[in-house]
């Protein structure tokens, strides 16, 4: 890249990271205001990823499929300055039903520019289950309101429609409308910021430098893969045992050929009647993390990348669901597919890799109603541990690879539920042991403070844990309890709803991350 | 009036003197003892402490520690349960696609034996629901005895809600251990989120542990000279404030540094430019916008989150005595055995002083590379060009490497202040005395009795404040942002409506709440008379050479040329 094409693509990160910090500043729910459960990028009008916020990679790499579906279902040549679309569809590019996308077209000297776009885990969209992440669904129609790319809001506004429809379908409309507004207004931020950037370039000069930053994404990608060798290598991962629903196994097979990075998942199982099927775009987001780990921090992260990236996906499988699968609890799917892109790519380029990380987090929902009647109900992600090596140990209870949720402080949980978080921890020893051991996962005990406090799991990594590396150990499965007031001890599978009753504890364990050569 | 102005850095204070002779600058070592260095310069110009009428002191020494992540003797007592919350951190990683996963936790503040549990709850509201453990004390303080710690920080769950808490445990220790400094979470940061508040009040720790004294043997040592007048402390926020208060909240000396380089290179950036001040031990990047430094909000220093007003800034590890290589054609910072950066700059003629040192053109060519990247991801991130905006780069490094970090930035001029090492010091003679008081609310705005609030804060002040900032978050637990008044408003009515016109002119949109107010600060700035600035008309200089000032040397490489502009700073300019 020239060094003019560097400080653009820098600005324009830069203009993506602050629609990702505005939507973190206004936006209502916790999972998204303190988990930061919420991604943002801009596009170019030719629908190709610009640049991106350093956000959870699971949800940045949805985004260019949402691109194009909404951009297919409305043409940029249609759109009007104000506009906004949106749609959760996973589908359709999309990723589960609480996950919507707002996309704004991005105007200057009367043509559109740009698209800016955002995606934001929303708390409650409708369905079986408050939160809809229904741990026990077999269909998507059971986890909520499957919005197809729609026209939102005008004027920069949500429409009335709009505003009806979400009032209708969620059990926290005020909450979702509020998130709504968070992304509208990240889109403007990034609109003020791509105008002042267009009216210092010119738009013909931006257009055309916004061209040349794509083919400096695809030159960089072509050179690296130039010093892999050309040959092919495997990685496989799955899911715990799921008793009733027939395995969920990821088999992949990744190529370098041509200056291009094929990614075949041929062999993977076929979808199950779970809420643990993922959709295209988990695959795309694992790949394209991994692709950007190889990359270095140099690279101009754009959609010029993804010019050199092919998937083959098999039909209504695991990887690839089709209608009507349920997937809202597809996070540990896509960790699992992320687990096995880089046993491969490890193979390919074994520089640098540490042990494998822990591979999952646990979603956690809460929902009830207050004292009052008026309803409550927040999310939370909790993470597990790194793998170890290869210079030093794991770190302990942090978000990897494709996922990067914050924790919710207790100050903030309490604030909004009748929870007392009494304990918030490292789960010593669950680590893996090694020469550089991996990170020990997080415990979290929450004490129920009201009655009929119905709680939402999803979970993995309760039975299958990763090996470690050179010799390495494996960590510790994770685990999670039910301590009624009463003192007895209810155990829970890795995907549990369970009511909460006061003096009620739930615990929660994270896996640990595998260790990294022999222990001395 | 006879005011002196000294930032100490790493190895050397900078001194600028204004009085009715106009501004005189002058340059001391300041090696371990910072006050035998403030008083030798003195002698050396000639003035007896007893002629100062007001000392004002700034420094990146503190800063400079913390970037080297230097431990003090410090513990932390949070509430059980929560003993990992320091290295838990919040979870997610610092670079995003490394394969090998690192956390941002300031880990050196306080290691993991360091830190001490203790029962006891306070609820969201503020209540109590669970009771104090005190006599848990006892033995924690004698594990702190033992260990030789020497403040301690105390960070227990909703103390900003309820403090009697902390209050207890403070008056509790400060019986077993009257010796040690004790911090409390809920007077350094009064907002929600265990972590942010735990790491400024460890900040705040760190510092008295590690800081305090030097800070107070300069006004020991000046008054034992003979000084009599006032002194202030420069402050993050580029202001001074009066000894008493600044030194109650080591915080905000922390960034007094940069913040005081920051206004000093005001004239040259002509209202807007990008700031990169390179010193012995590290560099820092600010932005001016609309002729005043660019602030924070929420503040970070050194990646560490800090919920203070500061100046908007970024500090980089890499100054004048750090050793650099290159591998594999990449700079290594810290490189055992390998030069510093102020040996290469020897051997390539910028800078006085003998080595052994080859002379490498390529490594100081990659050393102002890495701070041309610094800045331009530090400028872009602000969504501003620092070619369309430009460059100002002051220090005593800066000076030596101004050209080339402006031409690895693509830029062929660079702005610099007529004397570039002095930068701090003479931003620091210029700076506002800021008198201020403030009442933390935690509570609705609606309903608040303004008139009474606002009253005891004029009462508190002292004097009518120019200025009001308002901490208002659309609920209790969302992120607040600060609203800034310039007279007193009268009703929470005039609050709300301000703080929503605000909200929608920042986010264009509705405040998703009510109105929920932390913390209400009233502000006085007096600024200072200031000495002209120094015009002298001088030659330009033609490259290659090095132009001596009287504080910092300024190398002008071939092909460059260095003039003075008519309103008193120096340009670099490639022919």
């Amino acid at each position: 890249m020239t060094p003019q094409q560097r400080n653009l693509q820098l600005r324009l990160d830069g203009l993506a990271q602050t629609m990702q910090e505005t939507l973190m500043r206004t936006s209502v729910s916790p999972v998204v205001r303190e988990g930061a459960d919420c991604a943002s990028a801009l596009f170019t009008t030719g629908g190709e990823l610009l640049a991106m916020s350093n956000a959870i990679p699971l949800l940045l790499g949805a985004l260019p499929g949402i691109v194009t579906a909404v951009t297919a279902a409305f043409p940029v040549d249609t759109m009007a300055e104000g506009d906004l679309f949106m749609t959760n569809d996973p589908f359709g590019g999309g990723t589960h039903l609480p996950d919507i996308a707002l996309l704004m077209p991005v105007f200057h000297e009367g043509r559109v520019i740009a698209l800016a776009t955002s995606l934001l885990h929303h708390q409650d969209i409708g369905g079986m289950r408050a939160g809809s992440v229904p741990p026990d669904a077999t269909e998507i129609y059971q986890e909520g309101l499957r919005l197809p790319p729609m026209h939102a809001g005008t004027n920069g506004r949500l429409t009335a429609a709009t505003t009806a429809l979400i009032r209708a379908a969620s059990r926290v409309p005020d909450v979702v409308l509020g998130d709504l507004d968070a992304q509208a207004a990240a889109g403007r931020q990034a609109a003020r910021g791509l105008q002042r950037i267009a009216g210092e370039m010119g738009t013909a000069g931006f257009l055309e430098a916004v061209a040349g930053l794509l083919d400096a994404g695809e030159a960089t990608v072509v050179t690296r893969l130039a010093t892999l060798p050309a040959t092919q290598a495997t990685g496989e991962d799955g899911l715990d045992p799921n008793p009733g629903h027939g395995p969920a196994e990821v088999r992949l097979s990744l190529t370098v050929a041509d200056g291009r990075l094929h990614a075949d998942f041929a062999g993977s199982s076929p979808q199950v009647k779970a809420p643990i099927n993922c959709v295209a775009s988990g695959p795309l987001s694992a790949v394209f993390y991994a692709l950007l780990t190889l990359l270095g921090p140099d690279a101009p992260r754009n959609g010029g990348i993804l010019r050199r990236l092919d998937l083959t996906l098999p039909q209504a499988s695991v990887v690839n669901a089709a209608p009507p699968a349920a997937v809202n609890a597809r996070t540990n799917m896509v960790r699992s597919i992320t687990s096995a892109v880089l046993q491969a790519l490890g193979k390919l380029a074994p520089d640098g890799l540490p042990a494998a990380n822990c591979g999952m987090a646990y979603v956690i929902a809460f929902s009830g109603r207050n004292g009052d009647g008026t309803p409550f109900l927040a999310t939370e992600i909790v993470a597990g541990g790194a793998g170890g090596g290869p210079d030093r140990p794991g770190a302990p209870g942090i978000s990897t690879d494709v996922g990067n949720a914050r924790n919710t402080p207790a100050e903030a949980l309490e604030a909004v539920l009748p929870i007392r978080l009494a304990r918030a921890e490292r789960r010593l020893g669950s680590g893996g042991a090694g020469r550089f051991p991996g990170g020990d996962g997080i415990r979290r005990v929450y004490e129920a403070l009201a009655d009929g406090i119905s709680v939402s799991i999803r979970g993995e990594r309760f039975a299958r844990v990763p090996e470690g590396a050179q010799g390495g150990g494996a960590p510790k499965p994770a685990a999670a309890r039910v301590i009624r007031a009463d003192d007895s001890v209810e155990e829970l599978p890795a995907r549990s709803a369970v009511l909460l009753n006061t003096g009620d504890r739930l615990e929660v364990e994270s896996a640990g991350g595998a260790g990294y050569g022999a222990a001395g | 009036m006879t005011r002196l102005a000294v930032d100490f850095g790493a190895r050397f204070a900078d001194l600028c003197l204004t009085g009715s002779e106009g501004r005189r600058l002058a340059k001391q070592p300041v090696r371990d003892d910072p006050v035998a260095a403030l008083l030798s310069g003195l002698d050396a110009m000639g003035i007896p402490p007893a002629a100062l009428t007001e000392v004002r002191i700034a420094t990146t020494r503190p800063l400079n520690r913390l970037l080297a992540q230097e431990r003090g003797p410090v513990a932390l007592i949070c509430t059980k349960g929560f003993g990992d919350v320091l290295e838990l951190a919040r979870q997610d990683r610092v670079d995003l696609y490394a394969p090998v996963a690192r956390s941002a936790a300031p880990l050196f503040l306080a290691p993991r034996e360091m830190i001490h549990e203790i029962g006891g709850r306070i609820g969201p509201d503020g209540a109590e629901t669970a009771p104090l453990d005190l006599a848990a004390l006892d033995g924690i303080a004698a594990d702190l005895r033992s260990a030789g710690v020497q403040a301690v920080a105390v960070a227990l769950l909703f103390a900003h809600a309820n403090p009697a808490h902390e209050q207890a445990v403070a008056a509790r220790l400060g019986e077993l251990l009257p010796e040690v400094e004790i911090i409390l979470s809920h007077r350094v940061d009064p907002a929600p989120r265990e972590y942010e508040r735990t790491v400024g009040t460890l900040i705040e720790a760190w510092l008295r542990s590690t800081a305090q004294a030097e800070l107070a043997a300069l006004d020991t040592g000046l008054r034992d000279a003979g000084f009599t007048g006032t002194l202030f402390f420069g402050d993050g926020r580029g202001v001074v404030r009066e000894q008493n208060d600044a030194l109650g909240d080591l915080v905000s000396v922390l960034a007094s540094g940069p913040a005081a380089a920051a206004r000093g290179a005001l004239a040259p950036s002509e209202g807007d430019a990008v700031v990169l001040d390179v010193g012995s031990r590290s560099a820092d990047l600010m932005l001016l916008q609309d002729g005043a430094p660019v602030m924070a909000d929420p503040g970070q220093i050194a990646g560490i989150p800090l919920r203070r007003d500061l100046v908007d800034m970024a500090s980089i590890a890499l100054g004048g005595t750090c050793r650099v290589t290159l591998l594999d054609g990449r700079l290594v910072l810290d490189a055992p055995d390998a030069p510093s950066l102020d040996d290469l700059l020897i051997a390539g003629g910028r800078l006085p002083g003998q080595t052994t040192t080859p002379a490498s053109p390529a490594l100081l060519s990659a050393v102002a590379a890495r701070l041309a990247e610094e800045a331009i991801r530090f400028a872009t991130r602000r969504n501003v060009d620092p070619v369309q905006t430009g460059l100002v780069v002051c220090g005593g490094t800066g000076g030596l490497l101004a050209a080339d970090i402006a031409q690895a930035t693509g830029l062929s001029r660079v702005r610099l202040p007529r004397h570039p090492a002095a930068a701090g010091a003479t931003g620091l003679a210029c700076a506002p005395d800021r008198l201020e008081a403030g009442r933390s609310v935690n509570g609705p705005v609606d309903g608040l009795d303004v008139a009474a609030l606002f009253g005891d804060l004029a009462t508190a002040l002292g004097v009518t404040p120019d200025l009001y900032r308002l901490s208002i978050a659309p609920r209790p637990e969302m992120h607040p942002m600060t609203l800034v008044l310039g007279q007193p408003p009268k009703t929470a009515r005039d609050i709300l409506t301000a703080w929503r016109d605000a909200y929608a002119a920042r986010y264009e949109i509705e405040p998703p709440g009510p109105g929920f107010i932390g913390r209400v600060t009233a502000i006085r700035d007096q600024s200072p008379e200031t000495a002209t600035a120094d015009t002298t008309d001088s030659a330009p200089v033609d490259g290659p050479a090095l132009v001596q000032t009287d504080a910092g040397g300024i190398w002008v490489p071939e092909g460059w040329r260095l003039t003075a502009s008519a309103t008193g700073y120096l340009l670099e300019d490639r022919a």
